[in-house]
């Protein structure tokens, strides 16, 4: 198992130089220069003296292998570079935000597979009666409700109205903070958690084995969990590795209505000033973020189901 | 069921109220500065405020880093104290860490005198050498300093950046109290400089002992400490108790930073926002809302928006007549109440209504179709021609705007071609003269040769600002003999002068100034309608009323 995890992140670094190159290139292809973005866009003056200085002094002159070569030697010995907007290293940003944006992840994550899981076992076992038709109704609206929307919703209802929680910001993870970021997340990609349980256990549920459970006179809840669930997870898991991915997208604009100074704010303000090393540091960090995902996806599939192979 | 019955009620009503609150027209369409906050008792020590910065993170704190934009300077207004500082509402500069100044007779040496006892954030007092340490770390090339460009009139500030010298000759410490500033040559906009940020002094032994971690931990001499930072998310000063001038009221004044206008208005609704700018969709609204009709400063900000012609690409804009006749062709009133929600006053001239010298009886342009169309046929384009307009998504000129206006262009017969873009792009190829005609906004200098200089001189063509390429020698002649006069009253009539020529080469469309707007909680008091930019508020002023919370 453990060879199998370092031959796949081994194999990696070419889709981790290949991101990484595409980005340099479109950053580079976009119209938008870095230095000009310093300046106070509305006033808009710039001196061409220091302008050339702020140049030369960021490498900005040096031919674009030449930097794309900087950059690469600075990654391979831990070093991002540094922020052209903050003049911080790009690590120190990210080391910032990392926590953030995991908390919104992780709890909306939870948020999602409980909501998720408990929905499509429901809609399972009571399937083709109205309980079944609303998780369907649920789960299409989960995936169709933009986020934004959802969250701005919630942040009306829960903040404007009840007052119950905060409408936006940040206090250094104080939990009341990430509770409306957190279901605004979840509930996206619940919808498709319920769908996946949904099907996933009514296959399960027509198996002999499961006649042969109920014929033992086992209790109801440990069959569905222990017997059905179980064996229903595979998919499941395969799906949440996926909407991961989701999540990570979904937190750039979660992030951006409640305020979170999370990795999706840092890319989204690094592209709009066209902060090179920022977007390049952001990106780095997302695709490992997947990579990871889907290797730690693979492999508890592996634990779960001893007769999937992984090819090692 | 019943509360998702009760939910899905309410995300109707949402809309259903949000479809009623918009579209109000507004008759209020004055040109002065308006102020509807009252401040009707004893100001009162203690409270926090908590105030929305809308345009994003300032990244870094260090004011050496960053130009002078609302963001940033917002917030390190207050934690540093420049040697003077503009009092918008006089339309003059005060005294500050300088208690006076002075300017030689031939306008090249400015001569300040510190006031004693003005002490750094850590203690020290700050001295005539903190000064110019500042500056010539701004000028300083392996700080890669935005301003330095600003500082580059001082004698010697070439020699510096080059190596060739060790410091700056035209920056004299003649005493501890005493400096002297000398510049190459006579320029009444220097001093603005001096106001600013980026030359409010620094302690020099906490930049050495912090390093690049300064911008994050600034220290100053201002009326607030930093107190506290989560990136992206707020800002926390606190009130400095041996500032200069005295203490502040406020006790704390935290800065959320909050991008998203539907954010904040559930923010400031459920109280968590003490203060907050308007955007136009939002502006009636809150005018017509019997809590908060009270609780608005409002004032037209330094800031003229305006599409202009790049006069270096081949079109029909090239012709003088083509630019007036587009001038009378819109109605830029009509776009301003119903576009733009009547937060914004229609523009008369090139420089904004705020400004020092503000001429109401400049040359200016009427709605006048007809005219439009006679001057488009004197030009030879009787049938009309296309007409290219870059712009980004803005709602006050922007696109909104754009779309408006290509409707008055249609009635004389010029066909608009729209592209739209991010603002990194429009800046960039404003900068580089990639367009043929282009949405946006300018501004945010106090003094009037300062800002048409920056537009209109040639001096000043591409990226230095003038990124229409406007090149009139008249102008030119004009706008360096008021660069360079001593005599205020000679520099405003010669200012018009400029403006006035300008204004009849049209190498805009003159469209409106930003009508800034701040709604505030009725416990605030002592905000100020500030032209310079409205966010720009003198916190030291600012109190907070418990009993009305």
């Amino acid at each position: 198992m453990i060879s199998y995890g370092v031959k796949r992140l081994v194999e990696a670094i070419p889709i981790w130089i290949a991101i990484t190159l595409i980005v340099f290139i479109l950053m580079n292809i976009i119209p938008g220069d870095p230095v000009a973005q310093l300046m106070d866009a509305r006033s808009g003056a710039l001196d061409k003296q220091v302008i050339e200085q702020i140049r030369e002094q960021w490498g900005l002159n040096d031919p674009l292998y030449a930097q794309y070569f900087h950059f690469l030697q600075g990654l391979v010995q831990g070093d991002l570079g540094t922020s052209y907007q903050t003049r911080s290293a790009v690590t120190e940003l990210l080391m910032e935000r990392i926590p953030v944006t995991f908390q919104i992840t992780l709890l909306g994550l939870f948020v999602a597979i409980i909501v998720g899981i408990t929905l499509g076992i429901v809609g399972a076992l009571y399937r083709g009666s109205w309980i079944d038709s609303m998780v369907s109704s649920f789960s299409i609206a989960g995936v169709s409700v933009p986020s934004f929307f959802l969250g701005l919703m919630l942040m009306y209802v829960f903040a404007v109205q009840f007052q119950l929680l905060p409408a936006s910001g940040y206090a250094a993870g104080e939990l009341k903070y990430l509770i409306l970021p957190s279901v605004t997340l979840g509930l996206a990609v619940s919808g498709v958690i319920a769908r996946i349980t949904r099907s996933s256990m009514i296959d399960i549920l027509k198996m002999d084995y499961m006649t042969t459970a109920y014929s033992k006179g086992i209790s109801h809840f440990k069959i569905i969990i222990q017997h059905g669930l179980k064996n229903a997870l595979p998919p499941i898991l395969t799906i949440i590795g996926v909407q991961m991915g989701l999540l990570l997208s979904g937190a750039v604009i979660t992030e951006t209505i409640f305020g979170l100074p999370g990795i999706g704010r840092l890319l989204i303000d690094g592209i709009l000033q066209r902060d090179l090393p920022t977007v390049q540091g952001c990106v780095v960090f997302i695709a490992t973020v997947f990579l990871v995902v889907n290797l730690l996806t693979d492999i508890c599939c592996r634990l779960i189901d001893p007769r999937i192979r992984v090819e090692a | 069921m019943r509360r998702s019955r009760f939910l899905i009620g309410l995300i109707v009503m949402v809309f259903l109220l949000s479809a009623c609150s918009s579209g109000k027209s507004s008759t209020s369409s004055e040109s002065t500065v308006t102020k509807t906050s009252e401040t009707s008792s004893e100001p009162v020590y203690g409270g926090t405020l908590v105030r929305a910065a809308i345009y994003g993170d300032p990244q870094n704190l260090d004011p050496m880093l960053r130009t002078h934009g609302t963001n940033t300077s917002m917030v390190t207004w207050n934690i540093f104290e420049p040697l003077i500082r503009y009092d918008a509402a006089k339309g003059e500069f005060v005294a500050a860490n300088a208690e006076k100044w002075e300017v030689s007779s031939d306008g090249t040496v400015y001569s300040f005198t510190l006031k004693k006892g003005v002490k750094f954030h850590n203690g020290r007092e700050v001295k005539a050498e903190d000064f110019k340490y500042t500056m010539e770390r701004v000028l300083n090339p392996k700080s890669a300093s935005p301003n330095a460009g600003s500082l580059l009139a001082i004698v010697g500030s070439q020699e510096f950046m080059s190596g060739a010298a060790t410091e700056v000759s035209g920056i004299k410490v003649v005493d501890d109290y005493n400096l002297e500033i000398t510049i190459s040559k006579p320029d009444n906009t220097f001093l603005n400089n001096m106001s600013l940020p980026f030359t409010a002094a620094v302690p020099k032994e906490v930049v050495e002992e912090k390093g690049d971690k300064f911008g994050q931990e600034p220290v100053g001499a201002g009326p607030f400490k930093f107190s506290s930072w989560i990136r992206d998310s707020e800002i926390v000063l606190e009130g400095y108790e041996d500032y200069h001038a005295g203490k502040p009221y406020l006790e704390k004044v935290v800065y959320k930073i909050m991008g998203d206008q539907t954010a904040r208005d559930n923010s400031f609704a459920s109280k968590q926002l003490d203060m907050m700018l308007l955007g136009d969709a939002q502006y009636q609204r809150y005018k017509s809302d019997p809590t908060y009709k009270n609780s608005i400063v409002e004032v037209p900000e330094l800031f003229t928006r305006n599409l202009k012609f790049n006069l270096e690409k081949e079109g029909p804009w090239q012709d003088v007549l083509v630019r007036e006749a587009i001038n009378h062709a819109i109605d830029r009133e009509t776009i301003i109440k119903t576009v733009l929600q009547d937060k914004a006053y229609s523009a008369e001239g090139a420089l904004p209504a705020s400004i020092k010298g503000y001429n109401e009886n400049v040359t200016s342009y009427e709605y006048d179709p007809e005219k439009a169309k006679e001057l488009l046929k004197e030009a030879g384009y009787e049938d009309g021609f296309t007409l290219p307009i870059l712009t980004t998504s803005h709602p006050a000129f922007g696109l909104p705007a754009v779309e408006a206006l290509s409707g008055f262009l249609g009635e004389v017969g010029i066909k608009v071609e729209t592209e739209q873009v991010d603002f990194a792009t429009l800046t960039d190829r404003l900068n580089n003269g990639d367009y043929s005609t282009a949405m946006s906004s300018n501004g945010g200098y106090t003094h009037p040769v300062e800002f048409l200089a920056r537009y209109f001189h040639s001096k000043n063509k591409g990226a230095s600002g003038n990124t229409s390429n406007y090149e009139n020698p008249e102008v030119d002649v004009v706008l360096d003999k008021a660069l360079q006069t001593t005599d205020d009253q000679e520099m405003i009539s010669l200012a018009r002068e400029a403006e006035e020529i300008v204004m009849k080469d049209a190498p805009w469309w003159f469209f409106n100034y930003n009508k800034a707007v701040i709604v505030h909680q009725p416990w605030v008091k002592g905000l100020e309608p500030v032209p310079t930019d409205i966010d720009f508020q003198d916190l030291t002023k600012v109190w907070i009323d418990e009993s009305l919370k």
